[in-house]
């Protein structure tokens, strides 16, 4: 939680020095008088529209002129919908901002035909990373938890049955990180995150995936759940370092590296950071559109910086995503980079994974 | 126990909180009123309001909402025909033709008791079953959800009108409608006709809507000067809907029931809680010919059972923190926010919120209820004034609650679309309740078969709980089959269900063949993970089919295979319902131009002018007011309406967008 804290510091102060050069002109910016209006591409009462409401409380406040900042729901495909319209028609004054998350940068990242965005286009204002881990239930599969060469051996060995949404979801990052480990879960489609909970609970599948601040609040307490690695989170240098609310469990790459003996490498690696990019370092992200000018987008990250700082926020933050550090600016905008484009060899390796595994094309 | 229960009770009745409660009640009467809105629209309402609120407060204001959205929806089913929230669906079946003899007030008599009666009875297994009922829930696996799916399915037989085949059929076609879209298991788009809108599958409102609402407002367009025939209300409805609920207690309790099972019980989901609760009614009467025509009975056991199932949702939203219905799930949002996090760490720790959730429930019910008898009265007249007069404002709140599905164009061309086949559903006596509950279950069919196939095979038959529901799944189709309703109309050669003239009939089933051949093909495209199940449905739609296309072709005497409702008593004067489905499109390619607002508001404005023949200002008044209310609703909701050619190039001020 501390180191948590002292990176969060840090990041923000990195990121303060970035945006300074912009502070001149951003005096003379102001929306007095205007509506913001806050894109959501989910339902009320969702993680995303939950983080944008205890956001929009206070940006108002910190942005000049203080604006009305209202939330606008648009449900539709996943966020699909929304960004769709936002990439088209939003106007790059600072009136129009989107609550992106890993749901709507996905597609994009797999080339699917029905996105007609490109986020890498959009201005990055702060990125909420929330850290993410893989668990089981320990002696259904017989996980020792303090040899993870026998680990390794058991989850090999073992009938795992993991539950998830569809072969493209989210969790495409839990199915390449054990691809490359060579474990094959039996997966079950078809479950949205909250049944594949259920079915969790109910012992029918015996490995789950959730965020940490989910996992630690369901079975932080569970001797008979544990987690079998976390995907970590990226420093500003760039390098992955623990999840800092699961200081003791190894990373995925610890992990692949103590039983394998080698560090990852290759296509299906470089699909994985990609893919821990999109799910956990840009859990969140606050957008604007593309072509919104620098100064505008200076304001936007000083009010974010502010928002996000503001003891009441501060105070709910936790509840939302975890104690992971925020992104701010250019730090945002590569992890973006990352999380939503592919080399060439790096995409037909994950096309040629998902056809022989799941008899699923990418489009 | 006792502790946090007198705790609670005591946080519950300070002046905050019980404002709470009441402000919670009333923003829950009203969008339980509009048809479209329900609780998860109206959380979505309170959600800005609670974070930073008194948390005590913010929990009464949110389950005072909640709990009270299925008792006023009773007001558009039973006055309207048009379903408020798809809770009460089934009540328009009985609820409505009561309203149609006069006696709207004895069926919102009836409707407010048994919603009481439902609401309290779910508050009081909730608190017991915060304690118990963990394991039991933790027992309902795949398998034991593949059986409750089937069990719901199994009501089809009790609702499938006169005719078995006509009946399969429709709700074959329901499971068809439902695979349209974004498939379950996959993600991937299926038979979308080339659509951004069906990137998910189709809005259970605007299915709803389009077989209930319409089909009716058409009818009655046609046939009637107003809702009433008589153009009055019986006086002494409210003691009488007293009675009825009286000597059916024992239906109400039964049906409270399984609300609260079928609300706490993962698989089925709150939206079929009603019919399941309908079809009980009807398996377990044997004078079951007055189903459908102004039952009390009918209006007993859907609104005992909806209000009942908010008590029984709440308990695996507040023991696993897994919420059990849709409105759940923005109910455990506001919770968090205000720093309430349901699951094991609550019923430990925190058991005086528990309590609090419980006592709000049961007040905001008796509230609830008694502020709808106090505005019923005034309410219920509104089926004495002319039909004309409210028809176009009602159009317009179909329209507009269809809007709030996905809040796309789309919501508003699927709600035409479906629009049509309903009214013609109606004439050809195709059962809509039986499509409905196919599309309802559809994508549970799809995943719960192959999820309990993947992983169990077929041993999942052995479990015990899959046994007993297998049991009860044979019992009700036995009930369906032995006790098989018979048509009360005569099968004469002058009546609907005559063999001469069928062209039409043939015309209604080749649309029908052209769309399962449609999905059929289109399935066939894919891999079996998305593309199995539709090709399934299409089958067994042709399949059912099948027997009513040999009567029509073979039969030579009147048949319950045949019907037109056209055939008999035509109205003299009245237009057509072609006539009404070319005035709607007429009004969506308006509202393309100028946008929704406007389109409306020109059309209320000239409906009232021409077919009402009201003075211009009246007229214009009309459209104006629905404008306001619009602006009034979209200002609140922070919601923006379809728009059209017009607003590419002007931006119109607020209301008019």
């Amino acid at each position: 939680m501390l180191d948590g804290l002292k990176k969060f510091v840090v990041g923000a102060a990195t990121a303060a020095a970035v945006a300074l050069p912009g502070m001149a002109q951003a005096e003379d910016f102001s929306l007095e008088g205007k509506t913001v209006t806050w894109i959501v591409g989910f339902r009320e009462g969702g993680g995303t529209d939950r983080l944008t409401r205890v956001l929009q409380t206070k940006l108002s406040e910190n942005l000049p002129g203080n604006p009305n900042v209202i939330v606008l729901n648009k449900p539709g495909g996943g966020s699909v919908t929304a960004s769709n319209d936002f990439h088209e028609n939003a106007p790059a004054d600072g009136t129009m901002l989107i609550m992106a998350s890993t749901s709507g940068l996905l597609p994009v990242l797999m080339g699917s035909d029905v996105a007609n965005y490109d986020p890498n286009e959009w201005v990055a204002v702060t990125g909420f990373s929330r850290g993410a881990s893989l668990y089981a239930i320990s002696d259904d599969i017989g996980l020792g938890g303090s040899d993870m060469k026998a680990d390794y051996e058991a989850l090999k060995n073992a009938n795992i049955r993991f539950g998830t949404e569809t072969p493209l979801s989210a969790e495409l990052l839990d199915f390449v990180s054990m691809e490359m480990l060579g474990i094959h879960p039996n997966y079950l489609f078809g479950l949205s995150s909250k049944d594949a909970e259920a079915a969790f609970q109910r012992g029918e599948m015996n490995m789950n995936t959730d965020n940490t601040r989910s996992y630690l609040k369901d079975y932080g307490e569970d001797p008979k759940v544990n987690p079998v690695w976390s995907y970590g989170v990226i420093d500003e240098n760039g390098d992955l370092q623990r999840d800092p609310d699961l200081p003791d469990v190894p990373t995925f790459p610890e992990f692949y590296e103590a039983v394998t003996g080698s560090a990852p490498e290759g296509p299906a690696y470089e699909m994985q950071k990609s893919l821990m990019n999109a799910k956990v370092m840009l859990s969140k992200a606050v957008m604007l559109p593309k072509g919104t000018p620098d100064n505008i987008r200076d304001v936007y990250i000083e009010a974010m910086k502010a928002v996000t700082s503001d003891p009441e926020v501060a105070a709910a933050l936790p509840r939302e995503i975890g104690s992971m550090p925020l992104n701010f600016g250019d730090e945002t905008q590569r992890a973006l980079a990352s999380g939503t484009a592919l080399d060439p060899e790096v995409r037909e390796w994950v096309a040629t994974f998902l056809e022989e595994r799941f008899d699923t094309k990418l489009n | 126990m006792s502790d946090a229960a007198l705790l609670a009770l005591a946080q519950l009745t300070t002046l905050q909180t019980m404002l709470a409660l009441v402000a919670g009640v009333v923003t829950g009467l009203v969008v339980g009123i509009l048809p479209g809105l329900g609780g998860t629209a109206g959380l979505a309402l309170l959600l800005p309001l609670v974070f930073g609120m008194d948390p005590n407060s913010a929990l009464a204001m949110m389950i005072g909402l909640v709990a009270v959205t299925t008792t006023s929806d009773t007001f558009p089913s039973v006055l309207m025909g048009i379903p408020g929230t798809s809770g009460s669906q089934a009540t328009v079946l009985d609820g409505f033709p009561m309203t149609k003899r006069g006696e709207g007030t004895r069926a919102l008599s009836i409707a407010f008791v048994s919603s009481l009666f439902g609401g309290i009875f779910g508050a009081f297994v909730l608190s017991f079953a915060v304690f118990f009922a963990k394991p039991i829930i933790l027992q309902i696996g795949f398998g034991e959800q593949f059986m409750l799916v089937i069990l719901a399915l199994s009501m089809v037989g009790i609702l499938t009108g006169a005719n078995l085949w006509k009946g399969l059929a429709a709700c074959s076609l329901g499971l068809l409608l439902g695979t349209l879209g974004a498939a379950p298991m996959s993600g991937v788009q299926r038979a979308t006709f080339g659509s951004d809108y069906l990137l998910d599958p189709l809005p259970l409102v605007v299915v709803g809507l389009a077989m209930f609402a319409t089909p009716e407002i058409v009818n009655l367009l046609r046939r009637q000067s107003s809702i009433s025939e008589t153009g009055k209300l019986a006086p002494t409805g409210w003691l009488k809907g007293f009675k009825d609920w009286a000597s059916n207690w024992w239906l109400s309790l039964r049906c409270s029931m399984i609300g609260s099972i079928i609300g706490a019980l993962p698989g089925l989901g709150g939206s079929v809680v009603d019919w399941i609760a309908y079809g009980h009614a009807v398996q377990t009467t044997k004078n079951r010919e007055s189903y459908g025509t102004g039952d009390p009975r009918g209006v007993v056991a859907p609104e005992s059972a909806n209000n009942a199932k908010e008590g029984g949702a709440l308990v695996p939203t507040l023991l696993l923190g897994i919420p059990g219905s849709g409105s759940m799930a923005i109910l455990l949002g506001g919770l968090v926010l205000i720093g309430i996090e349901p699951g094991k760490d609550m019923i430990d720790n925190n058991m005086d919120k528990v309590y609090l959730m419980i006592w709000s429930i049961a007040a905001a019910n008796i509230v609830g209820a008694g502020i709808c008898f106090f505005l019923a009265p005034q309410i219920a007249r509104i089926t004495t004034i002319r039909y004309t007069l409210i028809a176009p404002f009602m159009i317009g709140i179909i329209f507009f609650a269809a809007f709030q599905a996905t809040r796309n164009w789309g919501d508003l061309i699927a709600l035409l679309l479906l629009s049509v086949l309903a009214i013609y559903m109606k004439r050809f006596g195709w059962s809509r309740p039986a499509l409905l509950i196919g599309f309802v279950l559809s994508e549970r069919v799809e995943s719960s078969v192959y999820q309990t196939v993947t992983l169990y095979g077929a041993s999942f038959l052995q479990r015990p709980i899959v046994m007993a529901l297998l049991v009860l799944t044979v019992l009700s189709i036995a009930l369906a089959v032995f006790f098989k309703q018979k048509s009360s109309e005569p099968l004469t050669v002058e009546g609907p269900h005559s063999q001469l003239q069928k062209w039409p009939q043939w015309i209604f089933i080749a649309g029908v063949i052209a769309f399962a051949l449609y999905v059929l093909q289109n399935g066939m495209q894919f891999n079996r993970l998305t593309g199995l199940f539709p090709t399934v449905a299409s089958i067994s739609t042709m399949v059912f089919l099948a027997p009513i296309i040999f009567a029509m072709a073979f039969k030579k005497a009147p048949s319950e295979f045949f019907y037109d409702a056209e055939r008999q008593n035509a109205p003299e004067s009245g237009r057509s319902a072609e006539f009404y489905i070319g005035m709607l499109v007429v009004m969506l390619l308006f509202a393309g131009l100028v946008g929704f607002v406007l389109g409306i508001a020109t059309f209320i404005t000239l409906f009232l002018r021409r077919a009402a023949q009201l003075d211009w200002w009246k007229a214009i008044a009309g459209g104006a007011g629905f404008v306001l209310f619009l602006g009034i609703i979209s200002h609140q909701l922070t919601l923006r309406y379809p728009t059209g050619l017009l607003q590419n190039f002007v931006t119109l001020p607020w209301p008019l967008q």
